[in-house]
Formats: C-alpha cells, sequence, structure tokens
C-alpha cells in the first residue's frame, strides 16, 4: 500500500494528485461558505458597531447598539428569555414524544407503514399553511379549540391573548409536527443489530429493560443529533411569531430571532440588528459546546 | 415497478423543469437588464430620456385589484389624454410587508415614480434622505396646496420641506347592525352622540354568558385614550403630528384611560391582547353589533353584503369639542426619480382628479382634495347610506385632529417601553397605578431627547 | 397467562394507543379540509361548524382563480426541482471528498461546515441582500437557485456521514479497472446511495417548495415572479380581509405536491434516514 502511494505521488501531473482532485470537488463549499457564510458573517460584524439604517453606508457608533440593548431596550433581554423558554419546554417534551412514539412504531404490525406516514403528514405540510392553520385553531371567537371547550361547558382559554399560555399553544404546534422527529429515532431503532436483542433477553432482561440497556446507549448518537438540532432550531424560532402571534401578546412570544427581523426590516436599525444576531450566535455557539462537551460523556459511537 | 414509477417521475420532473427554466430565464433576462443599471431608478423602458418622448411611469400601492383597475382607468383615459407622452403602469404592492419591499426597492435602485405610504412611513423615509423634495414645486402652486382639506398636509411636510401630497383620509366612526341594536332594544347612534352615549350601548350590549363584548375595535392605545381625552379639553399626546418632539400624558388622559379600564374590567369592552384580525369579517357574519373601524369597510360592504342592515355614525364627541383621527395616505416619490417634471404632474393627478373617477368605483375613502371629496359622499347616499356620508364628511372637518401612531424613527423603540405596561395596567393584571404612566412618558421623552 | 395472551393485549394496547395519537395528528388537515369547504360567513360563525352545513367544492376552483396559480406552481416547481438536483449534486460532490479523500485542511473545512449550521439565518440575511442587490439580482429568482448548488451544510454532513460506511475496497476495485475519481463517485458510490440522494432530494425540495422568506426579500415587487409560498402567503394579508376558505382551498393544493412525492419515496427516504445513525462527529 505504502509502496504503491508513492509511485503514486512521483512523477503525477498536479491535476491528478489527490490533494487537487479533493478541491475540485470542494468546490460548491469553496465557493459557497465565503459567500454566503463568512463575508456576511463579518460584514454583519462591523455592522454590529455601527449605525446604519439600510440605505445609506453604515456609520461607526463603537459600542452604541450593545450599551441600548442590555440597558435601555426593554425587550430584548425579555426575547432571550422568551426563547429560551420555548426551548427550555420544546426540546425535552419533542425528544421524548419523539423517541416514545418511534418505540411504540416499532413493531411489525400490520398497517403499520400507514400510521408511519400519517404521523409523519403534519411536517410536510409547509410552515406557513400549518401556521396559519393552527392560528385558525387558536382563535380565541372562531378557533376551533375554544368552540370544543365550550360545548363541552368550559370557558375558552385565551390561547394567543394569554401572555402565559401563548408559548405553550406556539409550542403545541411543535409537537404536533413530531414526526420527523419519531421518523428518525424510528429508523435508528430498526438498526440495532437484533443480536444484541436476543443476548438481552437471553441475559434475562425484559421489555423495558432491553430498551434501557440496549436501545438507549445504540441511538444516542442520533439523540445527541436531534438535540444540537432541536435546539438550535428553537433559538431561532421566527415563523410563528411573525404570522401568528407578531410578537404579543404583550411581547410574549417574541422570539430573539423575531426581533432581529423588526429591528431590521420594519425599525430600518439595521446596525442593532446585527448586534442582536451576533449576541444570539454567540449563545447557541457556547450552548452547542457545552452539550458537546458532556455529550463525550453517554454518546456511544460503534465505529470508533 | 417501483423503479419504472421512478423513472416516470423523474422524466416528468425534468420537463416540468424545462419549461419552468424557460419561463424563469425569460424573466430573469429582462430583469438582469434593467437590475445592471443600478444606483438609478432606471424605469423608462423605451430606453430613451423624456422631452416629448414616450415614457413609462411606475406606481406602487396596495390597493385591491378592483380599486387597481380603476384607477388604470383613470390613467389611460384621462391622465395620458392630457399628457400623450406619459404612460403609467401600476405595480402591485403588498400590504403587510409594503414598508420592507418598498425599502427593498429603493435600496435596489428600482424604485417606481411614485408610491403610496401612511404619512408616518412619508416622514420615516424623508428622515433617511429617501424621498424626493417637492417644496420647490409646492411653492410654485399654492393654489394646489391650499385646496387639501384644513389639517391633511399637517403629515406631509417636516422642517418647512414638502415631500408628499395626501390621497386619501381614513376616519374612525363606528358601524353598527341595524338589526341587533333593534333586538337589543338599543336606539341608533346619532351624529352628534357622545363617548358617554357609545359606552352606555356598549354595556347594554355586552353578552358576557355568549363571550360577547358589547362594541368591539375600539382604539383603546395611548392614541385611542388620547383622542378621547382632548374632546374633554386634556391636552394632545403627541405637540406636533410629525416631527413629535415631547409626548404628555396629563390628568384628563389618566382620568379616560381610568374609564376604559373598568369598561374592560366588566366585559363592555375587549382587553388589550384580543386579536384585532377579521373583526370586519365577523362583524360581516353579524356577530357583533357595533364596531369602531375605519371607513373603508363601507367599501366592501356595498360590494360584498348589499342586503346587510348596517349603519356609519361618526366619531363620538366628548364634553369640550369634537376631536377625531389623522391617518393620511399619500404619495410619494423617491430621491432618483428619473423624471421630475412628469412625475410632477402624475402626483398632483393622483392627488385630486384621479379620485373622481376611482372613488366612483371603490369608494374606499374620501380623498383629502376638497374637490373631489364629494365623490365618496355621493357614492354613500347613491347606496343609501346618507349616514355614512354624513359622518366622513363631519370627521373631515373636524378640527381637532390626533395622529394614529406615532411617526418617528423611535416609535417602536418608545412602544417598546410603553405598550407592555400600558396594556397590563389596562387589562387590570398590573398593580400599578395608572400615574405610573406619567413616570412612563418621563423615560419616553428621555429616549426622545436621545434620537 | 399464556404468552401469546399477553401478546395479543399489548398489541390491542399498542393499536390502542397508536390510534389515539392519531387524532391530534389528522384532526387539523381534516379541519383544514371542512374549512376549505365552507362559504366565508360560515367560517366566521361562532361556535365554529366542524362539518359544514353546505360543501362548496366550487371554493378550490375560487381559490386557485385569486392567485396565478399555474404560473406560480411552475415557477415553485421549477424553482424546487432545480434546487433539488443542485444540492444532491454538490452535497454528494462535498461529501466524497471528505469522506474518501486527503487533502490539506479537511478537518478545518469539516468543522466549518458543522458551523456554519449554527448560525442564526438573520446574521447574514442582510448583507447577502446587499451582495445580491449589488449585483443587480434583486427582483429575480437566482438568490433563491443559486446557494442551492453551494451546498448546504446539514446535507453535506449527512453525505459524509453515509459514505462513510461504504466500505473501501468498492473504491479500490474500481481504481484497479482504471477509474478515476469522478467516475468512483458516479458509477459506484451513488448508485449505493440511494436512500441518501433521496433523502436530500426530499429535503431541499421541501426546503425550496416551502421557501417564504427569499421570495419575500427579493421578487416581491414583481408578482409575475412569485413562487406558490409567495403567492399563498399574500393571500392572508390582503389590505381588506381574508377569504380564509378560499385560502384553506389554495393551500391544501399547495401541500399535494410534497405529499405525492414523499409517498412514492417513502422506502427510501426511510432507509436514508438510517444513515443518521453514524453521526459521530469524530
Amino acid at each position: 500500500m505504502a509502496v504503491q502511494k508513492s509511485i503514486e505521488r512521483a512523477g503525477k501531473p498536479f491535476w491528478q494528485k489527490e490533494g487537487f482532485q479533493a478541491y475540485l470537488f470542494m468546490i460548491p463549499t469553496l465557493i459557497g461558505f465565503p459567500l454566503l457564510c463568512a463575508y456576511p458573517m463579518i460584514y454583519s460584524l462591523y455592522c454590529a458597531f455601527c449605525d446604519w439604517d439600510g440605505v445609506n453606508s453604515p456609520v461607526w457608533a463603537g459600542l452604541k447598539n450593545f450599551k441600548y440593548l442590555f440597558t435601555v431596550d426593554p425587550i430584548f433581554l425579555k426575547s432571550l428569555k422568551v426563547t429560551f423558554l420555548y426551548a427550555l419546554i420544546n426540546v425535552p417534551v419533542t425528544l421524548i414524544l419523539g423517541l416514545a412514539l418511534a418505540v411504540l412504531l416499532n413493531k411489525k404490525l400490520s398497517g403499520i407503514k400507514i400510521f408511519r406516514v400519517i404521523y409523519y403528514l403534519p411536517t410536510i405540510v409547509p410552515g406557513v399553511a400549518a401556521i396559519v392553520l393552527w392560528q385558525f385553531i387558536f382563535k380565541s371567537d372562531i378557533g376551533l379549540l375554544n368552540g370544543l371547550l365550550r360545548q363541552l361547558g368550559f370557558s375558552g382559554v385565551g390561547w394567543l391573548t394569554d401572555e402565559r399560555v401563548v408559548l405553550l399553544s406556539l409550542s403545541i404546534i411543535k409537537w404536533w409536527s413530531v414526526g420527523g422527529m419519531m421518523m428518525v429515532f424510528l429508523s435508528g431503532l430498526q438498526s440495532v443489530p437484533a443480536e444484541l436483542y436476543e443476548a438481552a433477553a437471553l441475559d434475562g432482561a425484559n421489555g423495558w429493560k432491553q430498551f434501557r440497556y440496549v436501545s438507549m446507549p445504540m441511538i444516542t448518537p442520533v439523540l445527541f443529533l436531534q438535540l444540537i438540532t432541536g435546539l438550535i432550531g428553537c433559538m431561532q424560532a421566527f415563523e410563528e411569531a411573525q404570522i401568528m402571534t407578531l410578537g404579543g401578546p404583550n411581547y410574549a412570544s417574541h422570539f430573539i430571532n423575531y426581533d432581529i427581523y423588526t429591528t431590521a426590516f420594519t425599525n430600518q436599525k439595521y446596525g442593532r440588528a446585527c448586534a442582536e444576531s451576533w449576541v444570539l450566535f454567540l449563545i447557541i455557539m457556547v450552548l452547542t459546546m457545552i452539550i458537546f462537551r458532556k455529550s463525550e460523556s453517554y454518546v456511544y459511537y460503534e465505529n470508533d | 415497478m417501483k423503479n419504472k414509477m421512478r423513472k416516470v417521475i423523474i422524466i416528468g420532473l425534468c420537463g416540468v423543469m424545462g419549461t419552468a427554466l424557460l419561463t424563469g430565464c425569460g424573466g430573469d433576462d429582462g430583469a438582469a437588464k434593467s437590475g445592471s443599471g443600478s444606483g438609478k431608478t432606471s424605469k423608462s423602458d423605451a430606453g430613451n430620456s423624456g422631452d416629448g418622448d414616450q415614457i413609462t411611469l411606475k406606481v406602487v400601492d396596495w390597493e385591491s385589484d378592483e380599486m387597481n383597475a380603476a384607477m388604470q382607468d383613470a390613467f389611460d383615459n384621462v391622465f395620458t389624454k392630457e399628457h400623450p407622452n406619459i404612460k403609467v403602469e401600476i405595480v402591485e404592492g403588498s400590504y403587510s410587508d409594503y414598508g420592507q419591499q418598498m425599502t427593498g426597492m429603493i435600496t435596489a435602485g428600482e424604485a417606481p415614480d411614485v408610491f403610496q405610504g401612511g404619512y408616518d412611513m412619508g416622514a420615516s423615509f424623508y428622515k433617511k434622505n429617501l424621498l424626493y423634495d417637492w417644496s420647490d414645486k409646492a411653492e410654485e402652486e399654492p393654489d394646489f396646496v391650499d385646496s387639501f382639506y384644513e389639517g391633511t398636509m399637517d403629515g406631509w411636510h417636516l422642517d418647512g420641506k414638502t415631500y408628499g401630497f395626501p390621497g386619501l383620509v381614513n376616519t374612525y366612526g363606528v358601524f353598527y347592525n341595524k338589526d341587533l341594536l333593534k333586538a337589543a332594544g338599543v336606539g341608533e347612534p346619532a351624529g352628534d352622540w357622545t363617548w358617554d352615549d357609545f359606552f352606555n350601548m356598549a354595556e347594554e350590549l355586552k353578552d358576557p354568558s355568549q363571550n360577547k363584548f358589547g362594541a368591539y375595535g375600539f382604539d383603546s392605545s395611548c392614541f385611542g385614550i388620547a383622542n378621547v381625552s382632548t374632546s374633554y379639553g386634556g391636552e394632545p399626546m403627541m405637540d406636533k403630528i410629525v416631527g413629535t418632539s415631547k409626548v404628555t400624558v396629563d390628568d384628563e388622559f389618566l382620568n379616560q384611560a381610568e374609564r376604559v379600564q373598568g369598561l374592560i374590567k366588566d366585559g363592555t369592552l375587549p382587553e388589550r391582547t384580543y386579536e384585532t384580525a377579521n373583526l370586519n369579517s365577523m362583524f360581516e357574519a353579524g356577530e357583533m353589533a357595533l364596531l369602531y373601524f375605519g371607513q373603508w369597510e363601507a367599501d366592501t360592504l356595498i360590494r360584498n353584503t348589499p342586503d346587510f342592515e348596517w349603519g356609519y355614525a361618526p366619531t363620538p364627541r366628548g364634553s369640550k369639542e369634537k376631536t377625531t383621527i389623522y391617518d393620511t395616505i399619500g404619495w410619494m416619490s423617491p430621491k432618483n426619480t428619473e423624471h421630475p417634471e412628469e412625475t410632477w404632474e402624475l402626483i398632483k393627478f393622483m392627488s385630486s382628479e384621479m379620485y373622481d373617477t376611482v372613488l366612483k368605483e371603490t369608494p374606499v375613502a374620501p380623498c383629502a382634495y376638497a374637490d373631489s371629496a364629494s365623490v365618496f359622499y355621493d357614492v354613500m347616499k347613491e347606496h343609501d347610506h346618507p349616514e355614512a356620508a354624513d359622518a366622513v364628511k363631519q370627521m373631515m372637518e373636524t378640527e381637532q385632529k390626533n395622529g394614529i401612531r406615532f411617526a418617528d424613527d423611535w416609535s417602536s423603540d418608545v412602544g417598546k417601553v410603553w405598550d407592555p405596561t400600558f396594556n397590563d395596567i389596562m387589562d387590570g393584571k398590573s398593580r400599578e397605578p395608572l400615574t405610573k404612566l406619567q413616570d412612563i412618558t418621563k423615560k419616553i421623552n428621555q429616549i426622545i431627547e436621545g434620537s | 397467562m399464556g404468552k401469546k395472551k399477553k401478546q395479543t393485549i399489548s398489541t390491542t394496547l399498542r393499536y390502542i394507543l397508536i390510534l389515539l395519537f392519531c387524532i391530534p395528528m389528522i384532526f387539523p388537515l381534516l379541519w383544514m379540509f371542512t374549512t376549505a369547504l365552507k362559504d366565508n360567513a360560515a367560517v366566521f360563525k361562532v361556535p365554529p361548524q366542524i362539518i359544514p352545513k353546505e360543501f362548496h367544492w366550487e371554493n378550490f376552483t375560487k381559490g386557485v382563480a385569486k392567485l396565478n396559480f399555474g404560473r406560480q406552481f411552475m415557477i415553485s416547481m421549477g424553482v424546487s426541482v432545480i434546487s433539488c438536483i443542485g444540492q444532491v449534486c454538490s452535497c454528494m460532490s462535498v461529501g466524497y471528498a471528505l469522506a474518501r479523500l486527503k487533502f490539506k485542511g479537511k478537518k478545518l473545512w469539516f468543522y466549518l461546515i458543522i458551523g456554519s449550521m449554527m448560525i442564526p439565518g438573520m446574521v447574514t440575511v442582510i448583507p447577502v441582500f446587499r451582495f445580491w442587490t449589488k449585483i443587480g439580482a434583486y427582483g429575480t429568482l437566482w438568490p433563491m437557485i443559486i446557494p442551492a448548488f453551494l451546498g448546504a451544510p446539514f446535507q453535506t454532513f449527512l453525505a459524509r456521514q453515509f459514505m462513510t460506511t461504504i466500505p473501501k475496497a468498492y473504491d479500490d476495485a474500481a481504481r484497479i479497472d482504471g477509474a478515476n475519481r469522478l467516475q468512483i463517485l458516479t458509477r459506484i458510490i451513488a448508485p449505493m446511495s440511494k436512500p441518501l440522494m433521496t433523502v436530500i432530494a426530499i429535503q431541499s425540495f421541501q426546503g425550496a417548495w416551502n421557501n417564504y422568506m427569499t421570495p419575500l426579500l427579493y421578487v416581491i415587487s414583481k408578482p409575475e415572479k412569485w413562487p406558490l409560498s409567495l403567492g399563498i402567503g399574500r393571500m392572508t394579508s390582503s389590505t381588506y380581509g381574508t377569504q380564509w376558505n378560499l385560502f384553506m382551498a389554495a393551500d391544501i393544493l399547495y401541500l399535494l405536491p410534497v405529499l405525492i412525492i414523499f409517498f412514492f419515496c417513502q422506502d427510501y427516504f426511510m432507509e436514508g434516514l438510517g444513515s443518521m445513525n453514524n453521526t459521530g462527529v469524530k
């Protein structure tokens, strides 16, 4: 092998060299990353320290934006709180729910395929359509939920008008589309080699024990990935606020991403919006790194 | 079987994609060409530069398809007849992301020649140096400027510069459902009714057991309360409608706020956080007797539900005087408009004569231009709603006007400081006394000074 | 209790639970369907009617007529298919390089790609908008199409993970037969990665089909270039109130293509998701 390699390396024209060809294959990212990633990040970092109305050129303003965000603006810190709360509710619930449903569907029963599709259906509904649909269901007067509640004799709930309830309502929408996560867990469960279960059964383990000591450890990589993507997704929640609640009531669903959007596009304070988005980015990075560090202890990689 | 199906799908998709590519590309090429003239609003597509040659001016607004059709009619049959070398085209705008669309277009150098906007948008764009300054032209033709209803031009100039002209005026009165009022044994509003009348009616109409409030749509924001309070002799909240430099919350304001707070508490008026979308649709479906709303709903009612028995009353008055809300929508031009002379003619037309024909088709609002405003009244009378004509006319002639929102750069920052506390106090969710609002006002004035 | 009886009880229990959870999954979609069939006044009745009194099937045609449905549909389809192809090609290409080839900075690029998944969209939207505007792409659909060919981080990650599970023996056999690297990718690895490609294809199609924000920024001023997502979204924001029944009808038609595609590609899709098992970031 080594001899072959050195024969290969000697005297080959550069366009046949592995390194060069690799870069050819990497061209999409070589163009994409600087263009759509690095350049915007650096530019927006610069703008975070400027006053910029989006039309005229940015004007250097030092720490003005950050000072405003952390001292004068009553909503910035609140949006961070709201977003954190939302992530805190949703990430554990969707993980558990997704896993539970996957376990439920992980049997060769007749008709199981149809049920899988049904559970996955909500994920296919385009985000905007789903949100408008749920808005309709949640409306206090003409919405479906309150209609049902009232028929049963209960008084209606202010799903979208009560500050304490609105995050719950938005979370329900997320739980509805847990089918996507469920599918991932399902295929994870199904790829656990059957021998492991047999071995466990021989050792006298029942269903629950099998799950706890065989299934769970084997799917920790999937769990981990879903945790990260779920967390990042929740921290970037946006459409629900923009289409359904407009951040209300009283900024109770004013996600940080939505705040960035309104500060930039509605109020035309692009400099401040860039500052906010960098704060969000740093928070996400820190959280992800923490989770990565902790993951070393419980994630099991098969092909290490 | 599965493979065959996949092949069929793939071929089908390729065919579709090919067609779409062709359509998409065709459009793209055109856009790429016009995009290359960036930095200027190169909209004159005939390629030549004015002076008797054919030019096309572009207009953007957010009106309905029917109204745009009527406007296009007016352009083709009246304006172009008077100015044969100018053709006018309407580009559709979207209502909810309108500001973003306009900023995007202007930044990209693709702005139209004339576009619609609220007076607050005009003020904000002017501050950003985005608008064409019509002050010189306005000085040359003072008769034109004077022919607008008293007070309507207030939102269209700042620091002595005129950056736009009012087109339509929005007034806020109360729609009422005649049948529901009769059924509840409540009389219909009169033209000179007071806030007491309105609130009392609402008290009688409310039905908590059915989750029904007495009146819907009442503007219980600081602007609405300021409007009520000034009619009782209180000081206006904003010292100026645009270019506000100071916000005042006086005792009369707190007085009226307390009254509204009580009405929210006993279920006469909805809470501050009540959803306000679709109120008009609910009214059309017969779900409420009183709806405080803009007069443009009259156009929808006439068109969609001609058998519906409704009426329209003006803003109620207070003990001291009549007041009403100031809300005008007007026309403005971007800074780099290519044909200022022709655009001036167009803007004049659009703020005045155009409405003679357009409002006959779609009577959405009275126009600010006094001579053409009667069209709206006549249409209302033709459709058996003389009370609506009188109500709107009365509101147009009311002298004391209060802005419907803040019209400055700091408006959203101030909103963030004011709204949460105000809403909680009004809804009874906060233990703070109303005087807390005066503390917040101090903070607001600091923000205003700092900007 | 006999083992068989125990089994049937647990199976029945399972079925009951599954059916129970089906209800909240399906119900909103049924609600969408019934709203589409009502007439406009019935939509706003309090209390809401669960089964409409009259069935207005013509809402579907009326809803379609409100938008320029045909044209927007074609545009959406075109953009989505192109994005799909672009993403599959670029993700496979980059994934192949990361999984199989040795080159300087490989680890760096891999971590950069993962890192870029963490960036909140908002950070990049504005400068990217400036960029496209400066080169004259405002008002066109290029900002939606070109990025598809530049690799999506998550899908690239998936591709790389999947390819590392393909035994290198296949590559070596092909090399001995004289294949160059491109041929290895297209003739050997790609056919073995059908599930992976299905996942990437479906996800990118769905992403492009549902993309609302990008067209909102770039082609809002040119109605003739609107994709369906924009057209449908606009229906709810007209100045003078929305006709919800028509909107729901049009929305259902908007959903259907994605649904149909998913139906056909189910099996491959599920298999492809299995590639997520090897998601060790090592």
